[in-house]
């Protein structure tokens, strides 16, 4: 099993089956990351594609001092805000998503810890899209800081402010909705 | 109080994510240890950090294979099948018509192969010869 640096390696010297492995690697992970964003199937798949397509253009660029993973899922939360910046797309995947997101209770839907969930995900939706970037990718990808403000083009101090409000109102409206 | 707190919220949020200056941890502490208010917002604060985490992943529709560059090996692929059979054919033509590289003695030829041809295979011999008559006119 070829680690994400020595894939990286051999996809730079023109080994395009390397880059399928990577893209197969990270799929799930950038495909999840993209759904909490985004919080709609098909807008999440084509951010999918969209940020497979840049890492594979952009490889060259790429820093290998940088763990693959982190470049990769930050380069996939850029592609999700610039997903959103498209205001009709955006407000037609709210409206899917909203639609999408009240749970039809069945017996399984009310096991507490899932209905939890499908309410965190509706509220992530709330948050605005750089707020809701920084926190996916601080808590959810469990990114440093650092990376977080690179990716998002932020200072640090401002991304810790993004995520000290995002968390907050994430609280609050858990408090109002399941409290 | 609520002023207090509100002046308190922030540094309480860097406190539990450990970005706050040492120097800074008494007085948060010390907050914290006084105000029932403030312990509920950071014990909520860490439930939703927690559930966040905890997010599951969500598998990656199988429909769509995520884009990646032409497949070269799909392009390769196909520039065989068209270019091989076209290959042959050229190599195939052109040598019945060049003379081989290494000059053969044409008494040797003519030892060796003394079975009767092959309808193409004779047209090759009659061929063969010809080349080897211009050599040794020549
Ligand atoms: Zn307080």
């Amino acid at each position: 099993m070829f680690d994400d640096a020595m894939l990286v390696e051999r996809c730079l010297q023109g080994d395009t089956g390397a880059f399928d492995t990577l893209a197969a690697r990270y799929r799930d992970r950038v495909f999840s990351l993209a759904f909490r964003m985004l919080g709609e199937a098909s807008a999440a798949e084509d951010a999918m594609q969209e940020a497979f397509l840049r890492a594979y253009t952009r490889l060259p660029l790429y820093n290998p001092a940088q763990p693959f993973s982190t470049w990769l899922l930050c380069l996939t939360a850029r592609v999700c805000l610039n997903a959103r910046r498209d205001r009709a797309t955006e407000q037609r995947h709210l409206e899917r998503a909203a639609k999408a997101a009240p749970p039809p209770p069945t017996l399984e839907e009310r096991l507490y810890e899932r209905e939890q969930r499908r309410t965190l995900q509706r509220l992530l939706l709330r948050l605005p899209a750089p707020q809701r970037a920084a926190i996916l990718l601080y808590y959810y990808e469990e990114l440093p800081v650092a990376e977080v403000a690179r990716a998002l083009n932020a200072p640090e101090g401002t991304v810790k402010t993004w995520l000290y409000r995002g968390r907050e109102s994430l609280r609050r409206w858990l408090e109002e909705e399941l409290g | 109080m609520k002023n207090e707190c509100e002046h308190w919220e922030p540094l309480l949020h860097e406190w539990l994510e450990d970005w706050l200056a040492e120097s800074e941890h008494a007085a948060v502490e010390a907050h914290l240890k006084a105000c029932p208010a403030c312990c509920a917002k950071v014990a909520g604060w860490q439930a939703v950090g927690r559930a966040l985490r905890e997010l599951p992943r969500v598998a990656a529709p199988a429909r769509r294979s995520p884009h990646t560059a032409p497949e070269p090996r799909g392009a390769l692929r196909l520039a065989l099948a068209l270019c091989l059979p076209t290959a042959l054919l050229v190599v195939a033509f052109r040598t019945s018509f060049s003379p081989p590289l290494t000059p053969v003695s044409p008494d040797a030829v003519a030892q060796t192969i003394a079975r009767p041809f092959t309808a193409p295979v004779q047209t090759l011999w009659n061929r063969l010869q010809e080349v080897i008559s211009s050599w040794t006119a020549s």
